[in-house]
Formats: C-alpha cells, sequence, structure tokens
C-alpha cells in the first residue's frame, strides 16, 4: 500500500439540496484529502454539514458541484451501478443508529454485508465469524440483535462493516448512542482496525475521541478547517 | 485483517444460498406488516377462489359443447316437435316421407318418445320408438349386441336397445326380457352412453345419456292406451352428407316444414350451431357476472396490497439505506418489494385455488354446475395473482427505489 497516494479526494465540493423557497447549500466549497492509513476525524455542531460530507465520501451521495475522485476516479462521471459496486466492495459504513435487523441474530446481521455480493456461503460465514471474534463477541453469535446492548450493537455493526475488508470505513457519530465504557470499547476497536492498515473516516461531536485520531478537521457552517 | 481485494468463490451452494436470503428478506417485511398482509392475503384468496370457479365453470361448459355436439352426432340436425296437445299440431309420419323424399342425399331418422314405468320399477324409463337408421344417423356406439335392424322394424319384433345409463340403473343386460308397462321386450344391445353430466343438461329430446329404451317404432304403443296417435313424431334427425352443406339442407327442410305460419310455434331446429350458440351465450353471461365479482375481489386484493407495499416501505427507509450503503442496486430494492409482493399474492393464491379445487370437487355435482379442473383452473387464477403482485407492487416498489440512501439513512 502506497501511503502518499489519497485514497478519497474532494475538491471545491459543494452540496445543496432543493427546498420550496430554493436550493439550501449544508456543504460550502470544500476540499478534502484522506490518504491511506489515514485516520481522519471530523468534529463540529449538529446542522454543520458533517454527516453530508460523510455521505459523499462513502458514495452515498453525488456532490452539487465539484470533483469527488475515490480511488483515482471522479465519481461525478460514474454511474450509479459503479457506485452500488464500490459500495459493495470498498466503502465500510458504520452508523449512529447502528442499522441491524433487529430480528435477526449476530451472525445473520453480519453476514448480511455478503447479501449483495456473489459469495460463498461458507467463505462469508468464516469470515463473519472471525470479525465478530475480532470484537469480541464470539459468545453472541446466535443471539438475536435486538437483545443486545448498545455497545455490542455497535460492535456486530463494525464487524458488519469489516467482514468483508473495504478500502475506506466511515462511520458517522458512532459512539453517539453508546455509554463511556462502550464508546472506549468501541474506539479501541477502531484503532486496531486502523492500526492493521484500514483508512478511516470518523464524524463525531465527541471532541474525547479525537485522540484516537491521526487528523482532526472542524466542520463549521458547511466548511471544513483545521483545528486549532 | 486479510488483504483488501478479497477474492470469493462461487461454489454449488450459491442459488440455495440466494433463495436463503430471499426469503429472509421477504420475511422481514411480512412480519413488519402482519395485519395488513393477512387482508391482502384474504382479499387475493377469495379472488383466487372466484378466478378458479369461474376458470373451471367456463372450461366445463366449453366441454359440455363438445359433448353436445358429440351427443348430437357430427353432421346432424334435428328438428324437434314440441307437441301441442290442444291445437293436435305435431310432427307427423308423412313430413318425415317428406324430408326422406326432398332430401335424398341424407339420413333420416326418427323418434317417438313416451314415458313408461317399467315392471317392478317405481323410475320410469324413456322409451323411444325409432327405426334401424337411427344408431348409424346419430354415430352411437354399441357397448354390447346390436341396434335394432329392418327385420326388427318391419316384422315387428319386440326387440329393445336399452343405454348404458338404463342397464346400470335397472341392472338388465342383453338377453333380458324387460317388462314395460305389461308389454315384454327382448334386450338385443346396450348403447355406450354419453357422459351423464353433460346429457342431463342438453336438450331432453336429443338425450342419448339418460335411461332410455330404443323399441322398433312399427309396434303400437300398449301403454299409451289409446291416447296416442301412431304417427306423431318427437324428433326427426337428419345428417348431411358433410359439413358445408348443413345451413343449405337446414334451411331447405325448413321450407317444407314450415307449410303454415302455425308449425313455427312448436318446430325448432337443433343444429350443433345453435347448440354451440346457446353454450356461448352462457359462458358470455356467467364470464361478465362471475368475472367482474373476480376482478372487483382481484383489485380490493391489490389495492389492499398496495397500501401494505407503502406502509412497509415506508417502515424499512432505515433498511432500505442500510441495502444501499451496502451495494444494493435501485433494481435491487425494486425486486425485493415486487417479489415480496408476489410472493404474498402468490401463496394466497395457491390456497384459493386449493379451497376452489376441494369445494367444486365436494359440491359442484350437487350444484349441477358443468366443472372441468384441469391444468388451466389452476394455472390462470396463480399467473393472474402474480401479475397481480407485479402490477399493484410496481408503483411502491419504485417509490423504495428512489429513496435516496443518504436520506434514507437519516431517516428516524
Amino acid at each position: 500500500m502506497n501511503a502518499s497516494l489519497p485514497i478519497l479526494e474532494m475538491k471545491a465540493v459543494e452540496k445543496s439540496f432543493p427546498t420550496p423557497t430554493g436550493p439550501v447549500r449544508v456543504l460550502q466549497p470544500t476540499d478534502l484529502e484522506v490518504k491511506a492509513g489515514d485516520f481522519l476525524a471530523i468534529t463540529g455542531p449538529s446542522g454543520s454539514g458533517k454527516t453530508t460530507l460523510l455521505m459523499l465520501a462513502a458514495l452515498l451521495s453525488r456532490p452539487s458541484k465539484g470533483a469527488v475522485v475515490f480511488d483515482g476516479d471522479d465519481v461525478s462521471s460514474k454511474d450509479e451501478a459503479w457506485l452500488c459496486r464500490h459500495r459493495k466492495y470498498r466503502v465500510g459504513m458504520v452508523f449512529q443508529k447502528f442499522c441491524l435487523l433487529p430480528h435477526r441474530t449476530v451472525l445473520e446481521n453480519v453476514l448480511f454485508r455478503f447479501r449483495y455480493l456473489d459469495h460463498d456461503p461458507d467463505e462469508a460465514r468464516t469470515r463473519s465469524l472471525e470479525a465478530l471474534r475480532a470484537m469480541g463477541l464470539e459468545s453472541k453469535v446466535d443471539q438475536p440483535a435486538r437483545l443486545l446492548s448498545s455497545g455490542e450493537m455497535q460492535r456486530v455493526a463494525i464487524a458488519r462493516a469489516v467482514a468483508l475488508p473495504p478500502r475506506f470505513l466511515v462511520a458517522d457519530e458512532p459512539t453517539g448512542n453508546l455509554d463511556r465504557e462502550s464508546t472506549l470499547r468501541v474506539m479501541d476497536c477502531f484503532k486496531r482496525l486502523n492500526a492493521e492498515g484500514l483508512t478511516m473516516l470518523l464524524v463525531t461531536h465527541n471532541e474525547e475521541l479525537l485522540n484516537y485520531c491521526s487528523r482532526h478537521l472542524v466542520c463549521r457552517g458547511g466548511a471544513l478547517q483545521k483545528s486549532k | 485483517m486479510k488483504k483488501r481485494i478479497p477474492i470469493l468463490h462461487h461454489s454449488i451452494a450459491q442459488p440455495l444460498q440466494y433463495l436463503h436470503d430471499l426469503w429472509r428478506d421477504i420475511w422481514e417485511g411480512v412480519r413488519s406488516q402482519p395485519g395488513r398482509t393477512l387482508l391482502s392475503f384474504l382479499a387475493v384468496a377469495v379472488g383466487s377462489v372466484s378466478l378458479t370457479v369461474l376458470v373451471a365453470v367456463l372450461n366445463g361448459l366449453e366441454q359440455r359443447s363438445t359433448h353436445l355436439v358429440r351427443e348430437l352426432g357430427f353432421n346432424v340436425f334435428a328438428v324437434v316437435s314440441s307437441s301441442d296437445r290442444r291445437t293436435g299440431e305435431a310432427l307427423r309420419e308423412r313430413d318425415v316421407q317428406l324430408l326422406q323424399a326432398n332430401c335424398p342425399e341424407c339420413g333420416v331418422s326418427k323418434v317417438r318418445r313416451y314415458e313408461v314405468k317399467p315392471l317392478g320399477h317405481d323410475q320410469a324409463v324413456g322409451v323411444l320408438a325409432t327405426d334401424e337408421r337411427l344408431a348409424a344417423i346419430r354415430q352411437w356406439t354399441m357397448l354390447q349386441g346390436r341396434f335394432l335392424d329392418a327385420g326388427d322394424v318391419a316384422r315387428r319384433e319386440r326387440h329393445a336397445v336399452i343405454t348404458e345409463a338404463a342397464a346400470k340403473a335397472f341392472r338388465w343386460k342383453t338377453g333380458d326380457l324387460i317388462a314395460l308397462s305389461d308389454v315384454r321386450f327382448k334386450v338385443v344391445g346396450i348403447l355406450q352412453s354419453t357422459d351423464q353430466g353433460v346429457a342431463a343438461g342438453s336438450e331432453p329430446a336429443l338425450s342419448g345419456g339418460r335411461r332410455e329404451v330404443y323399441i322398433p317404432d312399427t309396434i303400437p304403443p300398449a301403454w299409451s292406451a289409446g291416447s296416442d296417435d301412431g304417427d306423431r313424431v318427437d324428433v326427426v334427425y337428419v345428417r348431411v352428407p358433410d359439413a358445408e352443406r348443413m345451413n343449405r339442407l337446414v334451411l331447405r327442410t325448413q321450407r317444407l316444414l314450415l307449410t303454415r305460419k302455425s308449425r313455427e310455434a312448436f318446430l325448432s331446429w337443433v343444429t350443433p350451431e345453435t347448440l354451440l350458440g346457446n353454450v356461448r351465450r352462457l359462458q358470455r353471461s356467467i364470464r361478465l357476472t362471475a368475472g367482474s365479482v373476480t376482478l372487483l375481489s382481484l383489485i380490493l386484493g391489490g389495492t389492499t396490497l398496495m397500501s401494505l407495499m407503502v406502509a412497509n416501505v415506508k417502515d424499512r427507509v432505515l433498511e432500505i439505506g442500510l441495502r444501499r450503503a451496502l451495494g444494493a442496486s435501485r433494481k435491487d430494492i425494486a425486486a425485493l418489494f415486487v417479489t415480496e409482493a408476489c410472493l404474498v399474492t402468490s401463496s394466497a393464491a395457491l390456497l384459493g385455488i386449493a379451497i376452489a379445487h376441494v369445494g367444486l370437487l365436494l359440491g359442484a355435482e350437487s350444484a349441477g354446475l358443468p366443472i372441468l379442473l384441469d391444468w388451466k383452473s389452476a394455472a390462470v387464477p396463480l399467473l393472474a395473482a402474480m401479475l397481480l403482485g407485479v402490477l399493484f407492487a410496481y408503483w411502491p416498489a419504485g417509490m423504495a427505489a428512489n429513496i435516496a440512501p443518504a436520506e434514507a439513512l437519516r431517516s428516524e
């Protein structure tokens, strides 16, 4: 892996949303570069445009203006199929609300990572169990997800995101619903994954987590600034 | 951590895995809206029962029309007399002779009908006095023995030919002596019956499937106790050489027999076309009435299904976002909801088809409906239900597919 090559570049990216009274610009012209192996944290108050930026980074939306370059490819010129394919294989996501399927077991939730992939069921199972083991959840594999604690749910979500190792992991307020102890445990997981070479983008409003990150940017009024 | 670019291998288990995943996905939706799912399931099941019955009855009528034509005989038409006791108007022996003389290319036979109670039996049997040509004209098949011959007619032999139905009902067989009222006849043959169910609904005078006894028409009818005029004829059968000449010969016989206006009231012509016409009329009215009921139930089922799918989409916005984040395309999301709808409608249809089949097998005979249960009576409702699923899930599925993943993931 060449650490100098950026995985993600945003060049003068803007994002507006249409409203009945005209478009509202949520993201001001923004430049961002995430290099391989980075653990970048973006903090900022609610409504500052952090999540919008993260959705662009996760290839879940397109910019209104500017260019998002993912692994050397300009996303703006790519079709829906390309975005789907890259989300499938290259991007992992962790959400504040965990987004687990409550009636499925822990293992089934992690196996869901492979739902839209051509996969060998045995291999998917092996990888999922391995990811759960890495998150310390090997004893919970057959438990329905709805019966887990919030911290456990978030670790299942991380296991799901990394069961098929992504090129880039984005996490949107992953500790927003967790107590302090669970927060630390989740951040330890992230730290370990980053140490193993995974590039990460973390969006949070919790400045206590910045110690875990290699870089920090602040989002204010839809614009990114370097932290003081 | 493993290598960044994973190499996943295909295996033979993949289709099974796909079906398993699909089933889990669909079950997720069904369990999220059990009440609405049950409602649309029931509405589609009722519609499918109705559609199955409709198809089975229409099939049955189609079969009946074929049987009716076969029963009458190919290239055969009948002149049926509903003799009027008050005016004494009836078809007469001289009318038959007139037809024979003027249609030399045709085979002509006649029948005079009586209802007689066989000695020792409470049930009456239809006794049909006829000539030796009838079986050949109507292309009947003998089950045993022979039909009446010219000798029987000429010598006034007390010979009788019975239908299979009569043989079964009265336990008669070839060679038996049977007493019709107080006159004894020897059974010389048994006619193969046509379908009882079909015969039951057809023109009574034409029926070959009932309990009937055919005797030479030269034997004086002792059971009519002098009230009967011996040269009355109830039905004349005319077999034309080929189907093309049917209409022309029907017109010719009409010209010959309808010499007076009053004769139009009691003479009617039964041709394969008129028989089929009656069935077609019945088919049309059934298609219209039962078809409307079926359509209404299916539309009701479809709209309930649509509201189920809309509620389902709204309930599962976050899940849709997750699926999109994991690489599902718009098509994958739309397919998920359409498949779910199809599965609900198809399983409802299967239940409806099963209920209808059992109900028809148990109750059709007592309802006197012509029913034919074949592959069409299962395939048509099943396909209709699947189509209903696709049609009514199309819009909600499109709605789900068009939810922006970023918006979906931020939904509460």
